[in-house]
């Protein structure tokens, strides 16, 4: 069993006991553990069930590559699956519980898979759900979707709050190992800002736990002083609890703090994410230690050694009583004396190597510890907890040559260095054969924007195992980095580490190395996914040979993981099975984030109010005071109709249509967009913008302008103001005023940079307002200040002055068809001029109105609007405004595109207007039937609905649409579509149906 | 305008005593320059700076383009000096005071909280008193710059100011100071 351990515990505060609950299961721990740590000490070694076959599993590791320690953490809107123990802080009221098991994690009825595996091969999904095909979508998709995933899914809205922070330094170092100190501080001393983070709580990594001095100090005192002395430096940051977790091009990287993951609820956000920019990066981000692969190297009680030591050194924790360590390196040896001294037994070190190891072997053999060298595992035993060894040759097919009884296996295939971050931007790695183990290649660095590379590795990532040498090298690092991100580099000692000497390991990919078939499918290469030696042999035999496709058949590598554990070891099975070098079959490619980062960390503040930003005019408060039904227009939000009492959207829509048609309403008009254009060259300039002419308009006067892409197309439209001799005022829509600016800077600034014309947009600045109906000049007249009639002010003409005290602006343009006036005044008056109208226009009946009534009162008067008129494929003789387009300008922007063979050609859908016969009310983007189908078998068409209401003025349905050759069959009744229905019957008319010949506008 | 403040680890304020105007010139015509001298008596500013006299400042947009400050009871004559110093020559002045919206962020970490919302380099080292920047603070733009060490300026659209000041409340929320200034 496992359990606390009187002695040791570098971590944990044993002053501080906390409770927590584990499948509701009440069990303490102490500040400072991991919660694999506090599991462990409760004597909970089986911490899950796997992903295929719902095998039990204990915790493997004790970091960030822990595969089979997956929890749900927390409860409703603080649930959080797959949370790794490993790497979870226990803290007081924590609530975890295991996943992936059914009824219980004690009793699984999912387990019957294992007893099912050879059914479920490498490849079997793919296999088994390919016929027949109808099949994928009702049967076989809903069972794999229910059965995917290990967690569940959190159901409840997420109570914490995330932030981002962009940090801008000139270094970054990755790693809070005695590397990563060393090299934070190399490159300090050259005089740069850098920041030096570490995902864990605890700075140093495995040097305190394995032993190492430096500079006469212990690991743990060294680490301390360094630290001290970079947090003293005024061009430092540093912080743990911080992942470096991906680097991008042009020297971005994310870092995701986890700052109040152990501390819920002080009112900290939980996560920030660092946006860092910086010039050179430093990952010193370790080496992970292999397994090995022998059969039942999954039963709960395998471990890897440098975990065993990791819970008794740090945490205090036993993990069993009897361990039996197995190895192909010195390393692991560390283990059995860190048990020893803990005063556990370990009755047996089975060494791969004919040879063994070196000093630290021959101090365990000292310590009377049985050494089996040549040995391998034939086989754990045990269920849900090891029961024993099988010990055989390594050479051998495993026949077994004794039996060791133990509750612990410590396991060590050597070390892996973390290469990831190295390798998101292209770093290279090369295969290091004497190591066993692929290390950065320090020659293909990945490349920034001026061809130099960005990231260097130092200490054991860099290939490094010995603790001289890693800090050689990191402080070789940080001075280059330092030097290459504008530092000047002073000559410095660097620390000497010392610690015990080693002798080479013996690459063992597979123990025995002629294991079984019988063997083999019990031998785990990912814990995770439940891959086995076999899988990976069989997809090799069938044909995967590219790592990347074996990868997916087998999906090893493909767990919350990534394969940490398993990627090396499944590629040099691979290559064994392809008989390949390893470094010919290369790795997979390793992409950011290292591990899974929380989604709402990187969606940071961005939820709730602040998801997207809401663009308000000034009268906003207003409208939802009285009623908005909102609909979002550009960015901004317009109020779609006013309700009042009971009514229904459609029932307000009717009431303030016929309100403006008989009396008054007003339009919140402010969105449209507002750009001056100004200068001796902007007449010339709107000439090119424009289809039409805007040079000869006279100030004082308004023409409406129609823009179109250089291909033709119609982009934007609006009525332009000439305002003086040299300055316009062009309106565009509500959604186009940023993207027309845009487009008239990008010209100006591009291609006509020695126009003199200066463009502002002025959108914001002013609040517009359509008082629109028979009785607006009445309003505007009582309300006094300026001349606003028909001779003073006439259709088409605008004019400055004062309403009501107000400065304003006022056009006499019509979007309605009615006797119109747009007015304009600051922003900041917007509100006040708003509710006066409101109020001296009571007695005239005014209305304020939305934005579908606005599209009713120009439907029934044959306007077009862009994005329903138009879609980018549509041009401006399509919608019968060739009026508006100048023959007499030599060019346009568009006139050459509109000049192509289809496009100048009267052999296009047209618009028209169209009305059923029953007076329904088409469906909006309906199609016109045509005759026969096409190659596909899908019936033609001749048309489509563009825009479509029901008109209260008329009291029917009323419809846009382009038509082939429309304009030349008016009267023609054609069919148009109807969702689940019989086509309906609609004849073409004019686009015109209300007052065709415009003698209410201009009035 | 309403005047709204916000009391976190740093002091969100909005504020409306000054008019802003954009001007589009040649900053580098001398004749510009002069104009601007004889009406405002502040000197064009640099590139990332903005320029200061009493209470008028001259931020520097781009190449073409500054951003007047002009305290708001003097903004009308302000306006009209202007025309009138500019008259004759290539130039356009359009008033903005009530496009935009000024919020200062103020406290000994109103840079921290501008590093969580716009990608620039706020640092002291980089981004100084007169200082003055475009840049991007979450998902809108806006113009920002150093008043003093512990006060900076914000201006955003009109249109987006609740989005912008519910944006620096939350990054100024106590708590989630981040101490990491370097």
């Amino acid at each position: 069993m496992s359990t606390r351990l009187a002695s040791h515990g570098r971590l944990i505060n044993r002053a501080r006991a906390l409770s927590f609950t584990f499948n509701g299961k009440v069990m303490s721990g102490f500040e400072g553990d991991s919660l694999a740590a506090s599991l462990l000490a409760n004597d909970q070694m089986l911490m899950g069930r796997s992903f295929k076959y719902h095998r039990p599993r204990g915790v493997l590791a004790s970091g960030g590559e822990e595969p089979n320690a997956l929890i749900n953490l927390g409860v409703e809107s603080g649930f959080e699956p797959n949370a790794r123990a490993t790497t979870t802080e226990t803290f007081s009221g924590l609530t975890a519980a295991s996943q992936n098991h059914f009824p219980s994690l004690e009793f699984d009825v999912g387990a019957i898979n294992s007893k099912l595996s050879r059914f479920l091969p490498a490849g079997f999904y793919y296999k088994m759900f390919i016929h027949p095909r109808s099949f994928w979508k009702h049967i076989y998709e809903p069972i794999i979707r229910h059965s995917a995933g290990l967690g569940k899914a959190p159901k409840a809205r997420d109570q914490d709050s995330y932030e981002h922070y962009y940090h801008h330094c000139e270094v970054m170092v990755v790693g809070g190992g005695i590397a990563g100190l060393q090299a934070a501080q190399s490159a300090a001393a050259t005089g740069v800002r850098v920041l030096l983070v570490e995902q864990t709580a605890h700075w140093g990594g495995r040097a305190p736990v394995d032993g190492v001095t430096i500079d006469g100090l212990a690991a743990e005192d060294w680490v301390a002083q360094t630290l001290a002395e970079l947090a003293a430096c005024d061009n430092v940051v540093i912080r743990n609890r911080t992942q470096g977790s991906g680097v991008y091009d042009h020297g971005y990287a994310l870092a995701y703090e986890r700052i109040a993951d152990h501390t819920p609820g002080d009112g900290r956000p939980r996560h920030r994410l660092w946006r860092v920019r910086c010039k050179q990066i430093v990952t010193a981000t370790g080496a992970i230690e292999r397994p090995l692969s022998f059969a039942g190297n999954d039963i709960p009680g395998v471990m890897l050694a440098s975990a065993v030591r990791d819970y008794v050194v740090n945490f205090a924790v036993s993990p069993g009583d009897r361990t039996v360590v197995v190895t192909n390196n010195d390393d692991a040896y560390r283990t059995a004396l860190c048990l020893l001294e803990a005063g556990l037994e370990v009755p047996l070190i089975v060494d791969a190597r004919p040879e063994g190891g070196g000093a630290l072997m021959e101090a365990v053999q000292a310590s009377g510890i049985r050494v089996a060298l040549g040995r391998g595992i034939a086989k754990v035993k045990g269920g849900k907890r090891v029961t024993g060894v099988q010990i055989c040759a390594q050479a051998g097919e495993g026949s077994v040559l004794e039996e060791v009884a133990c509750d612990v296996v410590a396991m060590s295939g050597g070390w892996s260095p973390v290469v990831h971050l190295w390798s998101h931007c292209g770093g290279k790695l090369i295969w290091d054969a004497d190591q066993a183990m692929f290390r950065p290649d320090p020659d293909q660095p990945p490349l920034g924007a001026d061809g130099a590379g960005f990231v260097k590795v130092a200490g054991l990532a860099n290939g490094h195992l010995r603790s001289a040498p890693v800090l050689e090298d990191a402080a070789e690092q940080g001075r280059a980095v330092g030097r290459a991100a504008g530092g000047k580099v002073q000559k410095a000692a660097v620390p000497a580490a010392m610690d015990a000497e080693e002798v080479a390991l013996s690459p063992v990919w597979l123990m025995p190395q002629g294991a079984s078939y019988a063997l083999r499918s019990k031998a785990w290469l990912d814990f995770q996914n439940d891959v086995k030696v076999s899988d990976v042999q069989l997809a090799a035999q069938e044909g995967f040979e590219s790592v990347e496709h074996a990868k997916r058949y087998t999906t090893l590598g493909m767990a919350t993981d990534q394969g940490k554990l398993s990627n090396i070891n499944g590629l040099a099975i691979l290559s064994k099975s392809l008989n390949a070098p390893i470094p010919d079959v290369g790795t997979t490619t390793f992409r950011p984030p290292y591990t899974p980062i929380s989604m709402a960390s990187l969606a940071g503040e961005a939820r709730g109010e602040l998801f997207q930003p809401v663009r308000k005019t000034p009268m906003h408060a207003w409208h939802d005071s009285h009623g908005a039904d909102w609909e979002p227009v550009g960015g901004w939000r317009r109020p779609y109709a006013y309700l009042r009492g009971s009514e229904t959207v459609a029932q307000a829509v009717e009431r303030e249509v016929i309100n403006t048609r008989e009396k008054l309403g007003f339009l919140d008009a402010s969105t449209l967009g507002k750009i001056i254009v100004k200068g001796p060259d902007a007449g010339k300039f709107l000439d090119m913008m424009y289809t039409n002419m805007m040079s000869n308009l006279q100030p004082g006067r308004c023409r409406y302008g129609l823009m179109c892409s250089e291909n033709g197309f119609l982009s934007d439209d609006g009525v332009v103001a000439r305002i003086d001799e040299q300055t316009w005022l062009c309106h565009t829509t509500s959604g186009g005023a940023d993207r027309i600016h845009a487009h008239m800077e990008e010209w100006l600034q591009t291609e006509w940079w020695d126009w003199k014309v200066w463009v502002v947009n002025v959108t914001e600045q002013l609040a517009q307002v359509a008082v629109v109906g028979p009785n607006a000049r009445k309003l505007l007249e009582k309300l006094g200040g300026m001349d606003v009639s028909a001779e003073r002010l006439p259709f088409m003409a605008w004019a400055d002055g004062t309403i009501a005290g107000i400065d304003c602006r006022a056009y006499r343009i019509s979007f309605s068809g009615e006797l119109s006036y747009e007015i304009a005044v600051p922003a900041n008056q917007g509100l006040v001029f708003w509710e006066m109208l409101m109020e001296a226009g009571a007695e005239f009946g005014a209305m304020p109105y939305g934005t579908e009534c606005l599209h009713i009162l120009r439907a029934e008067k044959g306007f077009i609007m862009i994005g329903d008129e138009t879609d980018g494929t549509v041009i401006p003789q399509d919608l019968g405004l060739s009026w508006a387009i100048s023959k007499k300008k030599d060019d346009f922007l568009g006139k050459r595109a509109q000049q192509r063979s289809f496009m100048d050609n009267p052999d296009r859908w047209q618009l028209v207007g169209l009305e059923t016969l029953d007076g329904s009310v088409l469906e909006d983007g309906a199609y016109a039937i045509a005759e026969g189908s096409n190659a596909n078998g899908q019936g033609n068409t001749q048309g489509r609905v563009t825009s479509t209401y029901y008109s209260p003025t008329l009291g029917k349905g009323i419809a846009m649409g382009l038509v082939h050759n429309g304009p030349e069959r008016m009267g023609e009744v054609i069919y148009f579509t109807k969702i689940g229905t019989n086509p309906v019957q609609a004849k073409i008319v004019s686009p015109v149906f209300y007052d065709p010949e415009g003698e209410k506008a201009n009035v | 305008m309403s005047e709204r403040e916000f009391q976190g680890y740093v002091t969100i304020r909005q504020h409306s005593d000054h008019s802003m105007f954009t001007l589009r010139a040649s900053l580098a015509s001398s004749k510009v320059k002069a104009a601007l001298k004889t009406c405002l008596n502040v000197a064009v500013p640099k590139r990332g700076t903005y320029a200061q006299t009493g209470e008028t400042l001259l931020a520097w947009m781009s190449p073409d383009e500054l951003l007047i400050m002009v305290p708001k009871d003097a903004g009308g004559a302000a306006f009209a000096a202007l025309e009138q110093a500019l008259d004759g020559l290539h130039y356009l002045l359009a008033d903005v005071s009530d496009a935009r919206v000024r919020f200062t962020i103020e406290g000994g970490s109103a840079r921290e909280v501008v590093a969580k919302l716009a990608p620039m380099d706020a640092s002291a080292a980089q981004f100084g008193v007169g200082s003055f920047a475009r840049s991007r603070f979450a998902q809108v733009a806006g113009a920002i710059f150093v008043e003093q060490e512990d006060r900076l300026s914000l201006i955003c659209f009109r249109s987006v100011q609740d989005y912008v000041f519910a944006l620096l409340c939350g990054a100024a929320k106590p708590g989630s100071e981040v101490r990491a200034q370097s």
